[in-house]
């Protein structure tokens, strides 16, 4: 899963290279309209409801953090 | 409008008007701080020079830019958070006096009496000058006048209706979007409640900010309500006092528009448009149809007009370049006269806006720009200044800025450049000397290039340079 969310996060974000670990908010990458538009495709693509009120913020550090935040959504729900 | 804005100060100084950080400030305590800042004005800065205001939205700001209009001197919001270098080319411009920031609270001496002596503001003088980004490399002061100001508050009164509520503020003081939030509670006996610069990095933080605010009303780019959007959260139940949202400074999407109202059902939308040089906004539409959105009629004493090049009004349905003549207008920016954007039309002050558009069954509506300025959430970018700060690094050989937009909208702004041979510097280091030099919203994706793609005119082609990005 944390593949599928790279290539979103490069795809959404035009920034080849991002890997696991890669910090997202520290390299400016996820800006405010990549972050939308991350919310609206993970919602699709793997079914989940996500509000970001009930997230940490250092979940949108990483894509490790975004697929672990997946991972545990798609559990409960 | 000063006049009644101090008189509510002093009539009324139970009133809560500011509320920032979780501290609510009175009427009674505004009025004091007023008349300090007032009185060390007067007696530091005789010549009535513009008068920089620096901070992050604090208190004293709010003081400091009414004590400025009772002492005639013109202030300068300026952004705490903007580099050291951008900070010193508007000071530059503007050879303040004096100099505001949080000190102000220690210096300006307390003690009676606390009286206002006469306001000096005359109709014709300056009362603000905001800095917006400009193609030459420097920033551009715009100069809004009292009577401007005053021309703008009466419009957004009969629009907004609002009394003894509370309006939500969102953007910097740096931006004119500000001015309505700024004002329109001191008139209308509301409370101004802040939003902190950067809160909408922590979501649940900025979600118990809009519960706690009860706001009736706020001015939000299209841009940070689709922030908001994002979490199903914010909906009537989170906000039941919401009742009127104003949307200016950038395109505003049907999509936007529908899950506002799907989340807040009867509430008013109302859209706006104008640039900084005319005083906030000129012309509003109540949005009520999300497949219809328009920027509606101008206000009542200012007109805009879609006129071709040779500045003649076109017809219904014919694009042309949108011209406002009016009340609206401002005074032209600092130190640049004769600008050719601003001129008489028809005996009326008039800006030439470099948006066009088209009017249809009497509404207009705006589609792009005629050159290469941009909206970026909601802010204001020359991509030839972004372009004409790189060219002042030593090390780069050439740079060109496009910005990539996706439906119309702006989503990224990117600077290709190449190096000088044996540079040695990476995009990185580009980007942390940019930062160094523009505001962080300014600050483009870097992608090193090797050669740069030519149109058959011999222009760079920065359409050519996108699609490899894509």
């Amino acid at each position: 899963m944390t593949e599928r969310i790279i290539q979103i996060l490069e795809r959404l974000t035009d920034h080849k290279g991002i890997g696991r670990d890669t910090d997202l908010l520290e390299e400016d990458l996820l800006d405010s309209l990549a972050f939308i538009e991350l919310i609206n495709e993970l919602e699709t693509e793997f079914r989940v409801e996500i509000q970001p009120t009930q997230v940490s913020s250092d979940t949108w550090k990483t894509a490790q953090g975004i697929a672990e935040l997946v991972k545990t959504l798609r559990e409960t729900t | 409008m000063l006049h009644r804005i101090i008189h509510n100060l002093r009539t009324f100084p139970q009133d809560v008007c500011y509320e920032w950080n979780g501290t609510a400030y009175r009427n009674s305590e505004l009025y004091r701080l007023i008349c300090r800042i007032t009185r060390y004005l007067r007696k530091h800065n005789p010549s009535k020079q513009p008068v920089a205001v620096c901070g992050q939205k604090e208190f004293f700001m709010l003081a400091s830019f009414l004590a400025c209009a009772c002492a005639g001197m013109a202030y300068v919001p300026i952004d705490a958070s903007i580099p050291e270098e951008r900070k010193k080319r508007i000071l530059a411009q503007i050879r303040p006096v004096v100099t505001i920031d949080k000190t102000i609270e220690l210096l300006a001496e307390d003690g009676e009496p606390l009286d206002l002596p006469e306001i000096c503001m005359a109709d014709e003088d300056v009362v603000y000058i905001i800095f917006t980004s400009g193609s030459t490399g420097e920033p551009k002061g715009v100069q809004i006048t009292c009577r401007n100001l005053k021309s703008c508050m009466r419009w957004l009164e009969s629009l907004c209706r609002i009394e003894h509520g509370v309006i939500l503020n969102q953007a910097s003081y740096s931006f004119d979007l500000s001015v309505a939030d700024l004002y329109l509670p001191l008139l209308t006996r509301s409370s101004h409640f802040i939003l902190e610069q950067g809160i909408q990095k922590d979501y649940a933080r900025l979600f118990r900010a809009l519960q706690a605010s009860r706001a009736e009303m706020a001015v939000f780019t299209p841009s940070f309500l689709d922030l908001l959007l994002v979490d199903s959260s914010f909906n009537a139940e989170l906000m039941p006092q919401f009742k009127t949202v104003l949307l200016c400074g950038e395109k505003l999407t049907p999509k936007t528009v529908e899950l506002l109202f799907r989340r807040f059902p009867g509430i008013r939308l109302i859209n706006c448009y104008g640039p900084t040089e005319c005083t906030f906004a000129v012309t509003s539409a109540e949005i009520t149809d999300p497949t219809d959105i328009s920027i509606g009629t101008p206000k009542d004493d200012t007109d805009v007009y879609v006129v071709n090049d040779r500045m003649e009004a076109l017809g219904e349905g014919k694009i042309g370049e949108l011209l406002i003549v009016g009340e609206s207008v401002g005074k032209g920016y600092l130190n640049l006269t004769g600008d050719s954007r601003f001129f008489q039309y028809q005996g009326r002050n008039a800006f030439l806006t470099g948006d066009y558009g088209y009017r249809k069954n009497q509404k207009l509506y705006c589609i792009g720009r005629k050159d290469t300025q941009i909206k970026l959430n909601g802010y204001r970018i020359e991509l030839a200044e972004i372009e004409n700060t790189l060219h002042r690094f030593e090390e780069i050989e050439r740079a060109a800025v496009a910005a990539k937009k996706r439906d119309g909208k702006v989503t990224r702004i990117y600077a290709f450049v190449k190096m000088k041979p044996d540079s040695g510097l990476s995009a990185s280091d580009i980007r942390a000397w940019l930062k160094t030099e523009l505001p962080a919203y300014m600050i483009p994706r870097i992608q090193l290039v090797e050669q740069f793609p030519l149109t058959e005119n011999g222009k760079v082609d920065t359409k050519a340079l996108l699609e490899d990005m894509a």
